[in-house]
């Protein structure tokens, strides 16, 4: 895997110190001793939404969806919402670490293991939402194909919602395996590392006995690649699928043919926004600056801006097919989501995913860890409203304008939301805890060629 | 020997045993479970465990279960009843001066729903929504269930004892005692309280009309000299004038009426014969609708049009009303074309009433289309008789009083004035089954029986003899209001018997050969029609001096520069329903909203007072007028369509005692009347409170004319022509992107897809927009027949509203803002061919019938609401909570503030349709319980299914025939001749869904598009 990089380039890890046993060290540090305070606390505030979630969801099902703000007109809302955001941002993961890692960019190694993790949660947090949104929860596994007494009772394969089920199910599954498949070299380090005999039979166990051997690094690479090849294409089926759940459909807003590709652009846009995210807390908090650098940063903030811009131009493309096909029903719908009722959602999506991304043309912003965070809280924001603004607002005031209605939500819908960013935080905290955030093993096979580098640099930089 | 072998020899002996009793060996699965139990050497620890298990367990299984229902057999089952089959009997519902000929639905012994009378000769198997939700109000457990004594249950006997104990005292000390009812249409309740009145010689009959014919009837007095209302023929008239009565929805006999009015107002391409209305009105009226041209004058000019117009007729005098020149000018031009002409008016006032007679005169519509001389009974009740209860009550000449169907604390002028002095009365008496505000204050409760519970006869109309029969007997411990009179006057006898001997005496102008032929027949028909019927109204007019009425028209109803407050009347009725749920959430026909009452406001208006609604959340601004010194705190609605300085206030809505709170919001319209009686108030001061209120409406934006990214344009939702483009080309109005519709359709909705065939029947339906005058009545009885849920105020608020059928309201015309044109559509499930809500159900819960019906499997829905979103036509409607109790978590989270999963209430339900649970989409499903009831009767016929066979509940309440229903596969059917006409169309026809729901054109009689 290792490949000698020119000097020229910016070093992917830094810091003079570097060796194997120190990148080890640095690593694994963070899953051994007791976790520091502020950890602590912010385990504490995940696991009050956690708990927010648990309340808001179970009130739901025991009440009746009629606690969220739904009604007649708009039969959707913020669970939806929800659902296709979380699915989006569960898309970085897969991205950087089978795309990227196809394309060979080294720079991947830093953060694929934060964000495979990542993309889990935050399907998890995706698949609650079409679960809790059904009537009758407990009557659910009606949407699965299975064999029945019901006589010809099937599922209805023409429907969006049961490509959903394959589709969610089937990128959960591949994101797994992949996720888990990398670690195990890792959790025999820490096992190797174990003090205990209890933490070591668990390490053991979680790496599945890795030993090692050269014909097991072998079947490793071969895996990788070969679940890269299978998780690259689901990048694009998966959000692909989610947007047919509007663009199979008859309402002027949903009813739309650009949406695969531009679902897959805004996932991959606000996936890499909470990456982004996650990881300039990680590398502060749990001191791995020297592996996720500034470099890294930047190389996400140009997948930002490209994927802003490509959104960007899915929304003014939209804009412009509803005005040019000359459809009254279309034309209406997008007048009204840019000066209708919820005019303050369009224009702050508007702002956050395609006007602000624009600063990350300028290297200074690009580097600027400051401008980095506040731009990732922007589009995961704007990228929320995008999901609010399709949905609602095509909804709200459809066809009939007997039905024309507006929405607000509840106290429940708002719960339940913060409550899955609770959920989602809590499994990414004990993530950082009990799992090595950075992929030690890759990240070891990059540093031969570039430990040089980074030490020639720093040599410089300590000569000034 | 390998090793297997050796496991065998080993244990031989257990195989052998083995062989002799196979599959006799214990299942090694449980043995470790139940080890530890049988097992010697159990210890406190296993003991405890198991024990914690099996109690955890168990208590989870018991609290999961269904709620237990009991069901009884019958040990010997009553003749005519087959379980499972329903009877339908013919009765009559009479309320508040409306007359319905009706037939009760009894199922195993429960009437569960109102359907209209088809042999009626006066409603003709029409109904009002207030007929088909009555028979909710008797699965009422509100009801009082026996006799009170001073608020508390008391029996018969001591009631009766102490009342004529105290009717004795009364009448030897000659202290009058008022006899207060509501108009009485039946003669033998009539006969009853004749013979009550001569037995007390010391008692009179008072009635007391909450929403009162005064004007009319006195009117009729002075100007004909008999004391009674007239017969209208709007099938007579081919010009129709009528300032503000709403005769198709609520004035007088709207379903009488609007079945006549109807008649001229049906249009195809071989009878293009349709008669002229023009509404003149202050604030829109469901009647104004259907109206060819509508004029838009203010409240006191709706008084005073009648006046000017009058002068502008008789003397040429000119007139400063809007609009009234052109009035003037059809009807002259209709007279001397040799035309009939009807004024009807809605203002009740006495001298407003003699100029409508005097003008009918004038254009000769006395004798033909206003007919004066046989009594007409819906009413009887006038201010002066009211005015002089009230003044005796209060200088206490009047010592005594009961009250029947009348509510004066609520419904009357200044009621609540005279409360206390209703408490110190020494005897007072509420017939009234359920509580209302008189009946708290009486001493004595006698409940009556429900109608449906009672032997009753009517006589609406001279010559028209109904009879009403019980189809259940009394659910508590009541008695008809009849037999409590005729106990106190001694009278042992049955009220049956006496309706008995007061039918015979219609008998003697029939055919019948005995009287038994003639009550059997009668009892059975539900109407019998004497052969003189329609032949009594001869009187001739004579009006006297005018100028006398004139002058105190135009003195009484000035124009200032404040408000003037028009009262009236909405499909909700009086007010005596308001404790039905399916009243209170039948949304108004004109503000569609639910559950309160409000000013209607003009828009311009309400913005200048700074009380602008925020439509789109349903918050409205309360204002306070000041009406005859009363302040009236209300949310105000603006409403295009309403006069400039004109607000509109309905009666009906402030009631304070009744059976929940939820029935109680909005404010009593009756307080603030004048004491003339008057409908009209003028010189109003009005501020705006700067409060919101939360209004439960089911719709908020009304114009079909939107701004969009192509600029502004207008949604063919509702399409509309005039009579004369329509005779040049019948399918004119009916086009799609300015092409006809049929082209359109043949050159844009091509497909890829199969063509989709229904081979058998294929179920359709067709609706007239030119028909429906939005009354309502069609969504009651959609919600009687199919158990929609009432949800309440909040829920409604919250846009839940659970109506399968609902009348959805547009305004266009050319002055869409000020006075629009209205026009009402009926919306339900289009049961598309192509339907959008079935391909998303990811489980198939909802899907195609191979005869046309787009289906739902309630227990398949997994409530993802897919299908709702979907619809394009927002008719899928969510059970949001558990509204019906059908729910398997049970009474633990229902949410039911109306009670309507109580025991009693529950028995209304209808055994046909599935009582949805929490978490399901329902929507309509075009009736089909009536469809395959239809079908097996077919079928038992050995025939195929005739058109006509299947009557949808909407249909069937329809009292104008807007709804056809039927198989439009069947050639000769309505259904598919109309599916073919020039004036067919669907809604959102554009996008392929195929419905099969056809709408026709609205098509208005006029040359230009507004009168003035």
């Amino acid at each position: 895997m290792s490949k000698v990089d020119s000097l020229l380039r910016e070093p992917l890890i830094n810091g003079v110190d570097k060796t194997y046993g120190k990148i080890t060290e640095d690593i694994v540090r963070n899953t051994e001793g007791n976790p520091p305070k502020d950890w602590w606390i912010a385990f504490g505030f995940a696991l009050a939404g956690l708990l927010l979630y648990v309340t808001a969801v179970s009130w739901t099902i025991f009440k009746g969806i009629g606690v969220w703000g739904l009604q007649k007109t708009v039969n959707w809302a913020w669970d939806i919402t929800n659902f296709v955001w979380w699915v989006g941002i569960g898309h970085a993961g897969t991205l950087i670490s089978a795309v990227l890692l196809l394309f060979k960019q080294k720079w991947r190694t830093g953060i694929n293991r934060a964000a495979e993790a990542m993309t889990i949660f935050a399907v998890i947090c995706a698949g609650q939402f079409p679960l809790i949104h059904m009537g009758r929860i407990w009557q659910g596994f009606f949407i699965f194909p299975y064999a029945n007494t019901r006589g010809p009772l099937w599922v209805n394969f023409n429907s969006p919602l049961l490509w959903d089920v394959f589709a969610i199910s089937t990128y959960f599954t591949v994101s797994c395996l992949f996720w888990y498949s990398g670690l195990m070299p890792d959790f025999g380090t820490i096992r190797d590392k174990a003090k205990t005999a209890k933490r070591k039979k668990l390490y053991n166990l979680l790496s599945f006995g890795w030993r090692g051997t050269a014909i097991q690094w072998s079947r490793f690479e071969s895996l990788s690649l070969v679940l890269a090849g299978l998780s690259t294409p689901l990048v694009l089926s998966v959000h692909s699928v989610v947007s047919f759940d509007f663009a199979t459909s008859v309402i002027p807003g949903w009813h739309t043919t650009i949406f695969p590709p531009y679902f897959v652009a805004g996932a991959i846009f606000s996936g890499f926004a909470m990456v982004q995210t996650l990881m300039l807390i990680t590398r502060k908090v749990q001191k791995l600056e020297d592996y996720i650098t500034i470099a890294h940063i930047e190389s996400m903030n140009k997948v930002i801006v490209l994927t802003g811009s490509i959104v960007g131009i899915a929304y003014i493309t939209e804009l412009f097919i509803a005005w040019y096909s000359g459809y009254l029903y279309e034309q209406y719908a997008f007048y009204n989501r840019a000066f209708g009722d919820y005019w303050w959602a369009y224009w702050s999506m508007m702002t956050c995913n395609v006007l602000s991304p624009q600063l990350f043309w300028f290297k200074k912003f690009r580097r600027s860890i400051f401008v980095s965070f506040i731009m990732s809280i922007f589009v995961n924001v704007g990228m929320w409203f995008e999901r609010f603004v399709i949905i609602v607002t095509s909804l709200h005031k459809d066809f009939l304008v007997s039905s024309w209605n507006y929405f607000t939500p509840t106290w429940v819908d708002m719960s339940i939301f913060i409550g899955s960013l609770g959920l989602f935080f809590t499994c990414f905290l004990l993530f950082t805890r009990i799992f090595p955030v950075i992929a030690i093993a890759e990240v070891k096979a990059i540093f031969s060629s570039i430990s040089e580098a980074a030490q020639v640099k720093a040599k410089k930089e300590g000569s000034h | 020997m390998n090793k297997i072998d050796s496991i065998i020899i080993q244990n031989k002996e257990e195989m052998n045993s083995n062989i002799n009793n196979e599959f006799g060996e214990e299942l090694p699965l449980l043995q470790g479970i139940l080890e530890p139990i049988t097992d010697k050497d159990t210890n406190r620890r296993d003991f405890l465990k198991t024990l914690g298990f099996t109690v955890s367990a168990a208590s989870i299984a018991a609290s999961c279960s269904i709620p237990e229902k009991k069901s009884i057999p019958y040990i010997s089952r009553p003749e005519e009843l087959v379980p499972g089959i329903a009877s339908y009997y013919a009765s009559v519902y009479a309320q508040g001066g409306q007359y319905n000929s009706i037939l009760v639905k009894n199922r195993d012994g429960r009437p569960i729903k109102i359907e209209g009378n088809p042999d009626s000769a006066l409603s003709a198997g029409g109904t009002t929504a207030l007929a088909q939700a009555s028979v909710v109000s008797l699965y009422d457990s509100n009801r009082y269930q026996n006799p009170k004594k001073g608020g508390k249950d008391s029996d018969w006997k001591t009631v009766d004892e102490e009342i004529i104990l105290k009717l004795n005292e009364l009448k030897a000390s000659n202290s009058k005692v008022a006899l207060v009812t509501s108009s009485i249409m039946s003669p033998s309740t009539n006969a009853v309280v004749f013979d009550f009145l001569t037995k007390y010689p010391n008692a009179v009959h008072v009635t007391h009309d909450a929403v009162s014919m005064s004007g009319l009837i006195t009117a009729t007095e002075e100007s004909f000299g008999i004391k009674t209302l007239p017969q209208y023929r709007f099938d007579n008239a081919d010009v129709i004038l009528s300032i503000g009565a709403d005769f198709a929805a609520t004035w007088l006999n709207p379903v009488g009426f609007s079945k006549q009015y109807i008649k001229r107002r049906k249009v195809s391409k071989d009878n293009t014969d349709m008669s002229l209305h023009i509404q003149v009105e202050s604030i829109p009226s469901p009647t104004s609708a259907t109206a060819d041209y509508k004029v838009l004058v203010s409240a006191s000019e709706e008084a005073r049009f009648i006046a000017d117009l009058y002068n502008a007729v008789t003397t040429g005098t000119a007139s400063n009303i809007n609009g009234l020149e052109d009035v003037k000018n059809t009807l002259v031009k209709a007279k001397g074309e040799g035309k009939s002409i009807l004024i009807v008016n809605g203002v009740n006032d006495v001298n407003v009433q003699k100029l409508t007679y005097a003008l009918n005169n004038y254009f000769g519509a006395i004798g033909s289309t206003v007919k004066v001389g046989s009594k007409v009974n819906y009413k009887k009740g006038t201010q002066a008789e009211v005015g002089a209860f009230a003044a005796e009550l209060i200088n206490g000449t009047i010592k005594g009083a009961l009250f029947l169907d009348a509510n004066p604390v609520y419904s009357m002028a200044g009621g609540e004035t005279f409360a206390d002095k209703i408490k110190g009365l020494l005897l007072s008496v509420s017939f009234s089954d359920r509580i209302d505000e008189t009946a708290e204050l009486c001493q004595y409760i006698c409940p009556n029986n429900h109608y449906l519970e009672s032997w009753n006869d009517y006589e609406p109309e001279q010559g028209i003899y109904a009879i009403a029969q019980p189809v259940i007997t009394p659910l508590f411990n009541t008695r008809q209001f009849q037999h409590s009179l005729m106990t106190w006057m001694g009278n042992t006898g049955s009220y049956y018997d006496f309706i008995r001997n007061t039918a015979a005496s219609y008998n003697s102008g029939s055919s019948y050969h005995n009287f038994d032929a003639f009550w059997s027949y009668t009892l059975q028909k539900g109407e019998f029609v004497s052969p003189s019927y329609g032949d009594g109204g001869s009187s001739s007019f004579n009006g006297g001096d005018l100028s006398v009425a004139i002058a105190q028209t135009n003195a009484n109803y000035t124009k200032g520069d404040k408000f003037e407050v028009r009262f009236y009347e909405s499909v909700h009725g009086d007010g005596s329903s308001s404790d039905n749920p399916f009243i209170q959430e039948l949304p108004d026909p004109i503000s569609r909203m639910t559950w309160s009452n409000y000013f209607l406001g003009n828009p311009a208006d309400v913005s200048k007072l700074g009380a602008d609604a925020i439509i789109n959340e349903k918050k409205y601004c309360i204002i306070t007028a000041k009406i005859n010194g009363k302040d009236v705190s209300l949310p105000v609605v603006p409403m295009a369509g309403v006069a400039a300085g004109t607000l509109g206030i309905k009666f009906g809505w402030g009631r304070t005692k009744t059976a929940s709170e939820e029935y109680q919001y909005g404010f009593n319209a009756y307080s603030a009347l004048p004491n003339t009686g008057s409908n009209i108030v003028s010189k109003v001061d009005v501020i705006s409170a700067k409060k919101m209120e939360e209004m439960a409406s089911v719709q908020s934006y009304f114009t079909l004319k939107h701004m969009g990214l192509g600029g502004e344009k207008t949604r063919n939702l509702i399409k509309e022509t005039t009579l004369a483009e329509y005779k040049a080309n019948p399918e004119a109005g009916n086009t799609i992107g300015g092409q006809s519709r049929k082209e359109w359709i043949e050159h844009h909705l091509v497909t890829l897809y199969p063509k989709i065939e229904f081979p058998g029947h294929k179920w359709g339906m067709a609706i007239d927009l030119n028909s429906c005058v939005g009354c309502g009545a069609c969504v009651v009885a959609c919600n009687v027949e199919n158990n929609v849920p009432v949800v309440g105020r909040k829920e409604v608020f919250r846009s839940h509203d659970m109506h399968w059928m609902r009348i959805d309201k547009y305004h266009t015309g050319v002055d869409v803002d000020g006075n629009p044109d209205i026009t009402f559509q009926p919306m339900l499930c289009q049961h598309c061919d192509n339907a959008p809500c079935e391909n998303v159900c990811p489980v198939s819960a909802t899907n195609h019938s191979s005869d046309g019906i787009n289906q739902m499997a309630y227990n398949r829905c997994i409530g993802t609401r897919y299908c709702a979103n979907n619809c394009p036509y927002k008719v899928r409607r969510f059970n949001w909570f558990d509204y019906t109790g059908a729910d398997s978590f049970g009474a633990l989270n229902d949410n039911d503030p109306l009670n309507r999963t109580d025991e009693i209430a529950r028995m209304v339900l209808n055994p046909d349709v599935t009582v949805r649970s929490r978490g399901v989409i329902e929507k309509c499903s075009f009736c089909y319980q009536r469809v395959q009831a239809s079908k097996l009767e077919a079928k038992k016929e050995n025939r195929q299914v005739k058109d006509g066979d299947v009557v949808t509940a909407c249909q069937s309440a329809c009292s104008t025939g807007a709804i056809v229903f039927g198989d439009i596969n069947n050639p000769d059917s309505l259904v598919s001749k109309l599916a073919n006409d020039e004036r067919t169309f669907g809604v959102v026809e554009e996008i392929y869904t195929k419905p099969s729901v056809n709408y026709m054109t609205k098509i208005r009689n006029r040359d230009t598009n507004h009168i003035s």
